[in-house]
């Protein structure tokens, strides 16, 4: 099938725009910013992916069944080699198609917007959510009853133990309390107060691999060494070596022939095409596809196909979330110079061939369980990242860095996620750029700052060239590119319940349970210090608990779901012998959690020591009693709380408790290690689940009342504060970033109406050089004014491509459920004055 | 020292002066422009400030106000301004922040602090520290020494001034600006008075005599002249001509800005419990000041329109 068959696209007169709440196709409205240099056929590409529907693909766990529990060919070899055969199998039976258009071949399912399944990792307790996908109101997926049947029969008859079961099956009382809500009646339902999501359902993902060596030499002479260090483990009798060498070896052959599918594919579909442009173009792709990703790239063209190979062979392999393409325009600069030198191409012509491959990012999707509040909108996070210091520590900035913030300008869509490094030797219009691009309001790009995650990466044991060399994972994450294992973000904890388990004695209001240690009565309490002991205590339990889980995750990851084809291109898995998943890599940094609700507890803190401690205005008994009160009757002591220092305002009071919250929760973290010894990277990325945390956090000394949001990344609370959005970028440059290397997400909001013209470009562009030389982490912006998101609220047709930044990634807003939508609309907005 | 009396600081200003600024509002003004977008910064005092919306009627403030200036109608909270003695306890006691207080009294090392703040986006933007109000110069004291330190400090200075007080004002102030922005806010002198309140004369007059003593000056500010402009009302174009003719004569002028009507103070008014007169006028575009641009372009005067 060379098309889209575009009966499979509309269906009961409904269109799915990344949300079942946009209907009718006809009526929707697209919107082209006069920034955009897309040319016709990225914008026909755009149609076609906003009128696709999601599909859940069961092809997969087809061959998977099919090889392992049908026949015999499996029989008797170790786990990373069957799952190496099901792999090469899969990509050799699987459909495969290319848009219409398209310039870049390749999907990870059998049709547009397609997400395979794994059942390896996520076992038939997933059935119940799957039966949902068709009829959910967010987040659906297509998939027909009969296929339904079929994967549940499926499922049934392999009952494998999924990662979940495996990892909550032997949990000790103290665990099972913080995991499980109730758990003496209701083994199920998790507590919200951690979570550990992203690491059950597969690998875990957040990880950037080598597409750097793979272009430069190919997978030929990956294997060739593979072959060779496997003479070496079988001499040595390396067991463990011999069967990850020989799963890489088998992935890499497979892959060789998926890439020749596509070469076929292309070449049959040009014999059929009567447009001369379009037969050149197509016979163009088929050469390329039998060079990459096996032989090294030699043009832009190449390069990009050959990313976007490797991409698929990342997700189809095993359920990866959130893997970067990291440092894109230094690994292609190269190339893309000679191409213009030898004129090979032109500039525009790359660039449409960059935004081809933007357009294949949309696609990256998976299924979340539960309520999809954790992370609403498909938050899979590919990122690239522009500019930087270069390993040596010049500035790396090119063509390509401009092509990038070009391509997102370009195709608009919450993925690929691009975003930009910022140092002093960042050249001006390099940042003026990315200020257009972020004054589009589609929460592109995002912010990084290298002087002040270089030497956190550092601290962390990162060599000064690996460091310099860092990408973006994730939302606000950081890894040196081409050597970490991946997997840094685990799930989320909630800091909200930390602290009230400090207030109550470790006693847990909304379920009624003793849920934590005991760390006094804070009513005995006599100074300031012991209130942050207590915090200190509690951050230290619930974090042993946590990193336990974690720890054991790891081991079960690298017997269910090991990679040895992207060990293949994650520095040392060949020298070592092992997959990624087992040591392999060069840096094996641990998972651990984020922790969500950070303003909220810092303003709670201060507000506790200015009133209870320092102006001794009212006992911590009359706090306590106002808390179980909901602040109901206690209107005077709101209007002192309201009064005190808040977080985000630069001011030091609030800031200094700021900065000791962040320094414990980093060096509490620093006390454990992972499987393999490394160390973690705690930090402040809440994605959206700062909703869904606070509503099991009663009311807090800082004026929130029970059950509502707690606050998102390091962000402020909403509304406090005062001093616009200057004070907010000084008071989280205060934090100890040096600790909290896995990265800390900062949300602004401007109106349009401040960024718009010459003058206001000019406005956003210091503001960025600004955070720079504040030293911010991370930030990033959403530039919509409040009129416009309640106008979507009611009218998602007219608003069908209007993106928001959640939290580190961009999504549709109409797709995002509603108490999430008001969140947003909820955040403070700055305007000029 | 006396501590000066501010009602707002405002960081991330772009629209007064160079860069990113920090704007330092100074309570009090000897004119009372019908436009006025910062009613709340006329009186010398404190003033409360009202946001109705904000209200979860608990009656906190009824129940602490001192002099009984605070009741309800109609299930809302009204201040009888007159009684109101604008000590600001009402504020203080409300949960909701549905009451609060315009006037804060700051001393000028508390100021420089404050300024200092956004040092990194300066830096970035080549921007600074703006002094407005209310008539800044009219805190005259405070508003020169705080000038002076900022500039000790390094930072760029502005101030945003209708010239309406003594000369000495502005001559002690002037040494320490990197740029003065100077409001003319009408040209014939029984249309200031029924626009401003005041005649024009001692305005027009410390406009020339500023001139006069900066353009010898080695490193002289920036001079800005700025015209809120409502046409036919404030200014004729006739006028324009007069005023045009006035402005080629200064020697240091670097920019002329015309700032077309805008409502965006509208609401402060109502927070104020005050009425606003011109309420119902539309914002006016660049287009409806183009025949005034015109006018003083043909003049040959660097100038242009500043629409919101």
């Amino acid at each position: 099938m060379g098309k889209v068959d575009s009966s499979n696209v509309i269906r009961d007169g409904q269109v799915w725009l990344g949300t079942s709440q946009v209907k009718d196709l006809d009526k929707i409205e697209l919107h082209r910013p006069a920034c955009s240099t897309a040319t016709p056929r990225i914008e026909r590409l755009r149609e076609l992916y906003l009128t696709a529907h999601r599909t859940l693909d069961i092809e997969r766990c087809r061959t998977y069944y099919n090889l392992l529990y049908k026949s015999d060919k499996a029989k008797g070899e170790p786990a990373i080699v069957a799952n190496a055969m099901v792999f090469a199998q899969y990509l050799q039976e699987r459909t495969i198609y290319i848009e219409e258009g398209q310039l870049i071949a390749g999907s990870f399912g059998k049709c547009q917007r397609a997400i395979p399944m794994y059942p390896e990792t996520i076992g038939k307790e997933m059935m119940v959510e799957y039966r949902k996908l068709p009829h959910r109101r967010i987040d659906a997926f297509d998939i027909s009853d009969e296929e339904l049947d079929e994967l549940e029969a499926m499922l049934n008859e392999m009952d494998r133990p999924s990662i979940r079961k495996l990892a909550f099956a032997d949990l000790t009382p103290e665990e099972k309390a913080l995991f499980l809500k109730d758990p003496d009646n209701d083994p199920v339902t998790l507590s919200k107060i951690f979570t550990i999501d992203i690491a059950i359902q597969g690998p875990g993902g957040h990880i950037n691999p080598d597409y750097q060596t793979v272009i430069e030499v190919g997978l030929e002479a990956i294997r060739a060494r593979a072959e060779h260090r496997l003479e070496q483990a079988r001499a040595e009798g390396d067991q463990k070596g011999i069967d990850f060498l020989r799963a890489a070896i088998i992935t890499i052959d497979g892959f060789e022939k998926f890439a020749l599918r596509y070469s076929n594919l292309c070449r049959e579909l040009a014999d059929k095409e009567e447009d001369p442009k379009r037969r050149d173009e197509l016979l163009k792709m088929a050469e390329i596809c039998a060079r990459v990703p096996m032989k090294p790239a030699r043009t832009f063209h190449e390069a990009c196909q050959c990313v976007w190979f490797l991409f698929i062979g990342i997700q189809d392999e095993a359920l990866e979330k959130c893997y970067s393409v990291g440092r894109f325009d230094q690994f292609t600069y190269p190339l893309y110079k000679k191409d213009i030198e030898n004129g090979v191409a032109t500039p525009e012509q790359e660039q449409e061939i960059l935004d081809c491959l933007f357009m294949k990012f949309p696609e990256t999707n998976y299924i979340n369980s539960d309520a999809n509040q954790t992370a609403a909108g498909f938050s899979v996070q590919q990122q690239f990242i522009v500019g930087g210091q270069t390993p040596d520590g010049k500035d790396g900035t090119n063509d390509v860095s401009y092509m990038l913030l070009q391509g997102s300008m370009n195709t608009r869509f919450g993925q690929p996620s691009v975003s930009l490094r910022m140092w002093e030797g960042t050249p001006e219009p390099l940042y003026r750029k990315a200020a257009e691009l972020a004054r589009l309001g589609t929460g592109h790009p995002s912010f990084f700052c290298d002087e002040t995650i270089v030497p956190s990466l550092i601290a962390h044991g990162v060599l000064p060239e690996d460091a310099r060399d860092y990408s973006a994972v994730g939302c606000s994450g950081v890894q040196c590119t081409r050597k970490d294992k991946g997997s840094h973000n685990a799930g989320y904890m909630n800091f909200g319940s930390c602290l009230e388990f400090v207030l109550y004695d470790g006693y847990w209001p909304y379920g009624k349970s003793q849920k934590s240690i005991h760390t006094g009565d804070p009513r005995t309490f006599t100074s300031f210090d012991q209130v942050m002991e207590a915090f200190r205590l509690q951050v230290r339990h619930l974090l042993n608990i946590y990193t336990k889980a974690t720890v054991k995750i790891e081991d079960i990851q690298r017997k269910l779901c090991p990679t040895p084809f992207l060990s293949c291109f994650v520095q040392d898995c060949i020298t070592r012998a092992r997959d990624r998943s087992d040591g392999g890599a060069f840096y094996n940094f641990g998972m651990t959690s984020r922790a969500v609700g950070f303003g909220t507890v810092v303003d709670s803190l201060v507000a506790i020591k200015k009133l209870v401690f320092d102006d001794k205005s009212v006992t911590m008994d009359q706090l306590l009693k106002a808390l179980e009160d909901n602040y109901e009757g206690h209107e005077d002591l709101l209007a002192l709380i309201a009064q005190c220092p808040k977080y985000g305002n630069d001011d030091d009071y609030a800031d200094k408790i700021a900065r000791e919250v962040t320094t414990i929760y980093a060096e509490e973290q620093d006390r454990h290690r992972s499987l393999f010894g490394g160390r973690f990277n705690p930090g402040f990325s809440t994605i959206s689940a700062n909703v869904f945390c606070g509503q099991i956090v009663a009311a807090t000394p800082d004026g929130r009342k029970a059950w509502t949001p707690v606050t998102e990344g390091i962000s402020p609370a909403h509304h406090v504060e005062k001093n616009g959005p200057t004070g907010v970028v000084l008071s989280s440059a205060k934090l100890d970033h040096e600790g909290l290397s896995g990265g800390s997400i900062l949300n602004l909001r401007f109106s349009p109406m401040t960024v718009a013209g010459d003058k206001g470009l000019d406005a956003l562009t210091a503001f960025i050089k600004g955070m720079q030389k504040a030293g911010i982490w991370h930030a990033q912006f959403n530039v919509v004014d409040t009129e416009t998101l309640r106008d979507a609220q009611v009218n998602p047709n007219k608003y069908a491509d209007l993106l928001v930044r959640v939290a580190g990634y961009s999504t549709f807003f109409t797709g995002l459920p509603e108490i999430l939508q008001n969140d947003i609309i909820d955040r403070s907005i700055y305007s000029l004055t | 020292m006396k501590k000066a009396l501010i009602f707002d600081i405002q960081h991330f200003s772009i629209h007064d002066g160079p860069g990113i600024r920090t704007l330092i509002f100074f309570k009090g003004c000897s004119l009372s422009c019908k436009w006025c977008a910062n009613p709340e910064g006329i009186s010398p005092l404190p003033d409360i400030k009202q946001t109705a919306l904000r209200c979860i009627g608990c009656g906190a403030c009824l129940k602490n106000c001192q002099t009984g200036a605070i009741s309800v109608e109609e299930g809302r909270i009204t201040i009888d301004r007159n009684r109101c003695i604008r000590c600001g306890t009402c504020a203080r006691h409300c949960p909701a922040q549905a009451l609060s207080v315009w006037g804060k009294y700051y001393s000028v090392e508390e100021l420089v602090e404050l300024a200092q703040r956004d040092m990194p986006f300066y830096e970035a933007s080549g921007g600074g520290v703006t002094l407005g109000g209310g008539e800044p110069l009219l805190q005259n004291e405070q508003a020169v020494e705080l000038l002076h330190r900022c500039k000790e400090a390094g930072l760029n200075t502005a101030i945003e001034t209708a010239g309406n007080y003594p000369w000495e004002y502005l001559q002690r102030a002037a040494p320490y600006c990197d740029t003065i922005h100077f409001d003319m806010k009408g040209w014939r002198p029984e249309v200031c008075r029924a626009w401003l309140g005041r005649d024009n004369e001692q305005m027009k007059d410390n406009l020339r005599r500023l001139d006069g003593e900066i353009s010898g000056w080695e490193k002289k500010p920036q001079l800005i002249v700025r015209i809120p402009l409502l046409p036919n009302e404030n200014f004729t174009v006739e006028d324009f001509e007069l005023l045009g003719d006035f402005l080629c004569t200064l020697q240091s002028l670097s920019k002329v800005e015309i700032l077309p009507f805008h409502n965006l103070g509208q609401g402060k008014y109502e927070q104020l419990g005050r009425s606003y007169e011109l309420k119902g006028r539309v914002n006016l575009k660049a287009e409806d000041a183009e025949p005034y641009l015109h006018v003083l372009q043909a003049k040959r005067l660097p100038v242009t329109i500043s629409a919101m």
